[in-house]
């Protein structure tokens, strides 16, 4: 957090500390200062590796992905429109970056749940009651709910994380993904949906059939 | 929703209020079974909406809604499975994240500005390699390099491809259009273009033995064919085979690398290396001709 100003009023001297705006750390970068990049990344780079993980499962993949997103980012900083979100422009590039790499995975022979329901075959995750207070830990819940949101198709899995995860709103993932807001909403619910029929050993019920 | 036109309920409730009364209630009234199933199908259809709160919403629907969902067991088994999914997910939390996870953003990308940085590990050979020595149609070369890269926009058109691509195109580049550079290499990488240094000196020496110098009008075939003796005679020696062997294979492995890293630099660069390879040929047979022409 840069030092602004340091004001002194009377006998009292005040320091003020204001976080530079991501438009004058933009300017900044663009006149060869890269500290104020760092600036940024330091700013961004939680939530852009949270995506990342979320998206690929995997901590040596997010990490390459946050590094190719910021890399891309500076090089590419001179077309960012800069009453845009810096924020929401990583995130759009990050979200082409992983559905690159998730697609890339899948054909390279990955089999995914996805695939496996594709073909009818049952998922090896069967519905059997689990209610919450049976898991030994909270962390085997998060580990099932986690591997559920990762077997969601790329677009599902999409949404349902900035949504939930990186607590965007409908009209910011919309603007984000270029999709119109009521696709982003239908996405949510198919996700949801789908993740409740997977998740329903956590949840302790059963499948109504829907 | 997108398909709320396809399943049209037999009756529409009389307002919100309407959601609120209770399906054994609805039948009491008289009303046909499909009629309460429609109904609960577009409560359910504005469940989403419902659970995002983002003020899609009226209240006064809201409250309708939740009216309904507290009288209407499917329906408010539906509202809690989904209520509970949008929880667990929540639930997650933060991830832990690398702690020089900006320090290494802020390297590579001082590497991509600065392909010579410090970490970048030198090849002295390069600089002194005959095929790098300055002339004219270098220059040239350089310069229609320097255009190539410009056209294709350089920060998008390297973006995709692979760290390991990337640096060996740094190394060509450099090669290309540099006499001293320092490159950051993969060990693997490095390795296989001193074998193929040596297997181009073998060329050169070639050139400049008798053999050689009775055929200056450099023939390809026969060289290959040279080389194919010179493989039978190494490969009946069991270590010097297998050394060959790994020399031959770096040839084929460099081949495709060049091909493969220079295509998405533009056919300018590809025909400048080309260049260069013509040029030690032509170097070599002025020098055994020289040696010729004094004896």
């Amino acid at each position: 957090m840069p030092l602004e100003s340091a004001r002194t009023k009377g006998e009292t001297r005040t320091i003020a500390l204001v976080e530079q705006p991501d438009a004058e750390l933009v300017r900044q970068t663009l006149r060869g200062d890269s500290a104020a990049y760092n600036g940024l990344v330091k700013r961004y780079q939680r939530q852009v590796y949270s995506l990342a993980y979320r998206m690929t499962g995997s901590p040596e993949d997010a990490s390459d992905l946050t590094q190719e997103t910021f890399v891309r980012a500076y090089t590419a900083l001179g077309s960012f429109r800069q009453d845009a979100s810096f924020l929401t422009w990583l995130y759009k590039i990050t979200s082409n970056l992983c559905i690159d790499q998730l697609r890339s995975r899948k054909a390279k022979g990955a089999l995914s749940l996805d695939v496996e329901l594709a073909e009818g075959r049952e998922p090896a995750e069967t519905c059997r009651s689990l209610a919450p207070e049976d898991a030994a830990v909270r962390g085997a819940v998060q580990e099932i709910v986690q591997r559920a949101v990762l077997n969601l198709p790329e677009k599902y899995r999409l949404v349902v994380v900035m949504r939930h995860l990186q607590d965007m709103s409908v009209d910011e993932i919309a603007r984000t993904l270029e999709l119109p807001t009521g696709t982003v909403k239908t996405h949510l619910f198919r996700a949801r949906d789908m993740l409740r029929e997977r998740l329903c050993p956590v949840l302790g019920m059963e499948t109504d059939g829907k | 929703m997108e398909n709320r036109t396809e399943h049209t309920p037999e009756e529409e409730p009389q307002g919100w209020g309407a959601y609120a009364l209770p399906p054994s209630y609805s039948a009491e009234q008289g009303q046909s079974n499909s009629a309460q199933q429609g109904w609960c199908f577009r409560v359910r259809e504005m469940l989403p909406d419902l659970l995002e709160n983002d003020g899609a919403v009226q209240p006064d629907m809201s409250a309708a809604l939740h009216a309904h969902l507290a009288v209407c067991p499917a329906c408010g088994r539906e509202f809690e499975a989904l209520s509970r999914v949008i929880a667990l997910v929540e639930a997650l939390g933060p991830v832990e994240m690398p702690a020089d996870l900006s320090e290494a953003i802020m390297q590579r990308i001082r590497l991509q500005q600065n392909p010579q940085a410090p970490e970048a590990s030198s090849l002295p050979f390069v600089s002194s390699a005959s095929f790098a020595t300055a002339s004219a149609a270098e220059t040239d070369r350089r310069a229609e390099a320097r255009q190539t890269e410009t056209a294709q926009a350089p920060s998008t058109a390297r973006i995709g491809r692979s760290e390991k691509a990337d640096s060996i195109s740094k190394a060509i580049e450099s090669l290309v259009g540099r006499q001293a550079v320092q490159v950051d290499l993969p060990a693997e990488v490095w390795r296989r273009l001193v074998l193929a240094t040596l297997l181009a000196a073998i060329a050169v020496v070639w050139l400049l033995t008798p053999a050689g110098r009775a055929d200056l009008g450099i023939n390809v075939q026969e060289f290959g064919d040279w080389l194919g003796q010179v493989a039978q005679v190494l490969c009946s020696i069991p270590v010097l085979g297998a050394l060959f062997g790994a020399l031959v294979e770096s040839l084929g492995t460099i081949a495709n690398m060049l091909e493969s890293s220079f295509r998405p630099m533009g056919a300018g660069v590809v025909d400048g290396c080309l260049l260069d390879g013509l040029l030690a040929l032509v170097i070599c047979r002025h020098v055994a001709r020289r040696r010729v022409s004094r004896r």
